[in-house]
């Protein structure tokens, strides 16, 4: 019909890519819809080469001697984080030693066992300086994972588990602004900590409860009837600052994490024994 | 000048566990824009079903998300002079930026455009390798 070379070019383009983009979307919607209605558990044989490639990119990335802690630094953190446990397991015995002395009973709260994994992904920003909001460890359902279950080292309180599959899972960081618990202080003031933007707060603190600078805050624990969820007792972090206004109806505190997010390797899993 | 791409591109999958910014993005924006051909659409969906392994997420939800916006460049080009810095800098701005919303990452703005300025990057640097040609090839 008398179309020019480079209009007869356009005509070609223009009906050329519908059919393949009909052909990859109609493949997505039908994987998307198995596979949130749990039928592709076949494939996870496929996240094992996958894994592999991500756990080397992320053990590679940090030897890189930017990013890596001066070791007496990271010595140091360790021997900080050791002994911050020791208060907390004192703090602890020291209640449990009240309750029974004034009720003469003991509780017998569900064995958990620690499962160690190994951090084969932490998506951040700039990675290295911005402290990750999640992080994906190389264990997965297979491994008696849950969604759920709290994560932690050396009892410091590192998030909770958001998703599965079966050889991987994912870690919300308590940073994570989706992510929130209650926790109490070492005086037992109660709020809820709430992540956001890289940082921690402990809300929603009654004006009459008395915290202050430097005080431990610790999880209240929130377990559900399967016996998962976050024990009490974890150390999520130091009260760095009051924010505390008489017209207010609650007062609240920037929290500050031991961990260093950002160089961690390995972190423990809760996971249920019985 | 396939290998380079795919080599880009398993750098691409393989970084996706270190970082947040959604260089996948950037990178499909300038094989869309450099070869205009519709096995596009079959890499798109092939590093989605990569990122949605080793970011957990449902298999196919990254591949329809990364193949939809290769639909919107196609759909463009009839509209716009399209191996452009100005549409590659745009195009990998703004498919970032929806990308991050979608997946729910904060500081978007700010890391859709660290991702349009690596793609703009990129851009410069394989048009001085293949020329204008790459529209015939």
């Amino acid at each position: 019909m008398g179309l020019s070379a480079e209009g007869e070019t356009f005509m070609k383009r223009k009906t050329g890519f519908l059919p393949a983009f009909l052909v990859t979307a109609f493949l997505c919607i039908v994987l998307l819809t198995l596979s949130v209605s749990g039928k592709l558990k076949f494939l996870s044989f496929l996240e094992k080469p996958t894994s592999a490639i991500q756990s080397l990119s992320y053990n590679l990335f940090q030897k890189l001697p930017f990013f890596t802690e001066d070791l007496k630094i990271k010595n140091l953190r360790a021997e900080n984080l050791d002994l911050l446990r020791r208060i907390a397991d004192f703090e602890k015995l020291k209640r449990e030693n009240q309750a029974l002395s004034d009720q003469f009973q003991t509780s017998f709260p569900p064995s958990y066992n620690l499962l160690k994994a190994d951090i084969i992904g932490a998506p951040e920003f700039i990675p290295g300086v911005s402290k990750p909001l999640s992080l994906i460890l190389n264990k997965g359902s297979k491994d008696n994972l849950k969604v759920g279950s709290a994560v932690v080292v050396k009892d410091n309180l590192v998030g909770i588990i958001s998703q599965i599959s079966t050889n991987l899972s994912k870690v919300n960081v308590i940073n994570n602004s989706s992510f929130s618990f209650t926790a109490k202080t070492e005086n037992g003031a109660v709020g809820v900590v709430k992540g956001g933007e890289g940082s921690l707060t402990l809300n929603n603190v009654l004006l009459s409860e008395n915290i202050k600078s430097s005080e431990l805050v610790l999880t209240k624990g929130d377990i559900n009837q399967d016996g998962i969820g976050i024990p009490a007792d974890l150390i999520v972090g130091k009260i760095k600052s009051v924010e505390k206004n008489p017209s207010d109806l609650f007062q609240k505190a920037e929290i500050e994490s031991f961990v260093n997010f950002v160089n961690l390797s390995a972190v423990f899993v809760y996971i249920q024994t019985k | 000048m396939l290998p380079i791409f795919i080599l880009l591109t398993l750098l691409v999958a393989a970084i996706s566990g270190i970082t947040t910014i959604p260089f996948s993005v950037g990178l499909l924006a300038v094989i869309t824009i450099l070869f205009k051909k519709s096995w596009v659409f079959f890499w798109a969906f092939g590093l989605g079903l990569f990122l949605d392994l080793i970011l957990i997420r449902p298999l196919g939800y990254t591949s329809l998300v990364l193949t939809i916006f290769v639909l919107f460049v196609f759909l463009y080009e009839r509209k716009f002079e399209t191996q452009t810095l100005t549409f590659v800098f745009f195009s990998s701005f703004l498919g970032s930026l929806g990308y991050l919303i979608i997946f729910g990452y904060n500081i978007v703005l700010l890391q859709s455009f660290v991702s349009a300025a690596i793609g703009v990057l990129l851009f410069k640097f394989l048009w001085l390798k293949l020329g204008p040609r790459s529209e015939t090839t």
